[in-house]
């Protein structure tokens, strides 16, 4: 094997500025370097009503984390994604929603919700629960200090 | 001699209380009678987010225009459009080009959303007591007023509620409110001008 270890450098080194966009790509709407931080208005439409809000999201070595508050700055959601073990941990939930198979429904469907983001889409429905999730970005022209 | 001593000193320290109590509850009259007298009011917010599991702070800027006793439109322009209007019992919410109009009467978040949000800007959460436990200290420059919401739906929201008021002025001119978790919203109310006429197109719901 040693002798092949060298030509496998080799294309590794000759596929690198290909792949390398590549994995960058698969963040899609995510943020994409630790430390960074991005904003996204948030929807979330249930049969019996819905919310809006906005995310922020965190990328740091351990995964992402994301805090949903209201426009007014009521913390209606929080948890973190571990990319490693492709699992959503739920730190806090707001209110009424805060019930266990509500959090379950909300563990499961943040998880998708992630994928699909990493593809590129904004958008997620739960179509057996009647949910739709939206997380559109928000261009940052004038936030944080 | 040494119980003459001990009585001097507890009737000292019970006059020196009174006059305590007696001195917040004139600030308390102070706040409430400046938030009576109140028929308008408009003012440039800035409201900032801290969240603890964030590096840094969200900062959201807009508008607010107030006409007693029900009319309130509340709008930020940054970094997202959102506007709250309430005229009577009605809520329109705006964003994203959509519109959803509310029945505060038969919605009880928003219900609570929109007394504490009048409640706090002009003052007036201070003498509701169904709603609050206030209490009141002179800090130099502001009057801290701190509100303990004893609602069960204001207190799965916040924990404790300060109002900075500015007896020079006569204005709140800060709100902060912290979540049982520790973040925590703070709200500056800037160029705040009172009792101007305010058109009602602004507060118009249709």
């Amino acid at each position: 094997m040693p002798r092949y270890s060298k030509w496998i450098r080799v294309v590794l080194l000759v596929l690198m500025p290909v792949l390398l966009p590549l994995v960058a790509a698969g963040q899609g709407l995510l943020p994409s370097a630790d430390g960074q931080e991005c904003l996204y208005n948030v929807r979330i439409e249930m049969e019996k009503g819905g919310m809006t809000g906005v995310c922020m999201m965190l990328r740091d070595s351990t995964g992402l984390h994301c805090s949903v508050v209201n426009e007014f700055g009521v913390g209606l959601l929080s948890f973190t994604y571990e990319p490693e073990r492709d699992k959503v941990r739920l730190h806090s939930v707001f209110g009424k929603m805060d019930k266990w198979y509500i959090r379950r429904t909300l563990r499961r469907d943040l998880r998708r919700l992630l994928h699909a983001m990493g593809d590129g889409e904004a958008t997620y429905r739960n179509d057996r629960r009647g949910i739709g999730y939206s997380f559109i970005p928000i261009t940052e022209d004038e936030t944080s200090r | 001699m040494k119980r003459l001593y001990v009585i001097i000193c507890m009737s000292v320290l019970s006059l020196t209380v009174m006059a305590r109590q007696l001195s917040e509850q004139d600030m308390i009259k102070a706040i409430a009678r400046s938030a009576e007298a109140v028929s308008t009011l408009q003012c440039d917010i800035v409201q900032t987010k801290h969240m603890r599991m964030m590096r840094r702070d969200m900062v959201s800027k807009g508008s607010m225009k107030y006409s007693r006793p029900d009319r309130l439109r509340w709008e930020y322009t940054s970094p997202y459009a959102y506007t709250f209007l309430l005229n009577g019992t009605k809520v329109v919410l705006c964003k994203d080009g959509g519109k959803d109009v509310v029945d505060v009467a038969r919605n009880k978040m928003m219900k609570e959303i929109t007394s504490v949000m009048i409640g706090t800007m002009t003052g007036t959460a201070l003498t509701d007591a169904g709603a609050f436990e206030a209490s009141v200290k002179d800090d130099g420059q502001y009057w801290t007023v701190t509100l303990l919401p004893r609602k069960k739906d204001l207190r799965r929201m916040y924990t404790t509620i300060l109002l900075m008021y500015n007896p020079g002025t006569g204005n709140t001119e800060r709100v902060e409110m912290t979540e049982k978790n520790g973040d925590r919203t703070v709200i500056e109310l800037k160029n705040i001008v009172k009792d101007k006429d305010i058109d009602a197109k602004v507060f118009q719901v249709d």
